[in-house]
């Protein structure tokens, strides 16, 4: 995890090992399996791939989010991509595949459609969390009534895998990610 | 960080442990 991914980490994360494994994989299985398995399949028919290119493109149009412009904290992982890595690998053997299977990709429409989409790990939308039920907000809102102005030291713990280490907690670079401002706004 | 942020590590551990005993010890001492 990088606290602020530029360009370069987009990229490292876009062709990750992980989805160059994916298309390699996808275009092993469609040079494998015979045709007539894709042309059975009825019902329930074969994804499009309008819907393969939305899948494969919301975790990096998510993951735009996360970049420095649209908003101060940052969080950059290339386990995004995980959700993504299926519909790579099919949308990749559909595009290798013969024009005579049903799956016939249209990657500019479901690359419009991904971006015109909401966020699917949104979690900042006003009265709508994917967080959870718990109250963060209203934890943090006691613990400061509780404060007041007092100098007094407050010992935090934020709730993210990469604070497991004393290293990841005091580090300058992560600690705007691991104890950022909307979770927090007592800092 | 600024203000009396101390930040603590998610996971409890033999590390963790002597950094909870610096922080106590700074605190007793201050």
């Amino acid at each position: 995890m990088t606290a602020s991914p530029r360009s370069k980490g987009f990229l490292a994360g876009v062709a990750s090992p992980l989805l160059l494994g994916s298309i390699v994989i996808g275009l092993l299985l469609f040079a494998w399996l015979p045709p007539v398995a894709w042309h059975s399949l009825e019902p329930p028919a074969p994804p499009t791939g309008a819907f393969l290119a939305l899948w494969t493109l919301i975790p990096p149009r998510d993951s735009l989010r996360h970049f420095p412009w649209p908003q101060p904290t940052k969080l950059f992982a290339e386990r995004y991509y995980l959700t993504s890595a299926p519909a790579l690998a099919l949308l990749a053997g559909a595009v290798s595949a013969p024009r005579s299977s049903r799956l016939a990709p249209r990657p500019p429409g479901g690359f419009l459609g991904s971006y015109l989409c909401p966020p699917p790990t949104g979690g900042s939308m006003k009265g709508f969390s994917f967080r959870g039920t718990v109250d963060w907000k209203g934890g943090i809102r006691t613990l400061r009534e509780q404060i007041g102005s007092a100098p007094t030291p407050v010992l935090a713990v934020p709730g993210f895998n990469e604070a497991a280490t004393v290293a990841a907690v005091t580090d300058p670079r992560l600690t705007e990610v691991l104890f950022f401002r909307p979770i927090f706004p007592i800092f | 960080m600024p203000g009396h942020l101390i930040p603590l590590p998610n996971a409890m551990n033999a590390e963790t442990e002597l950094y909870l005993e610096n922080i106590v010890l700074a605190a007793n001492s201050a």
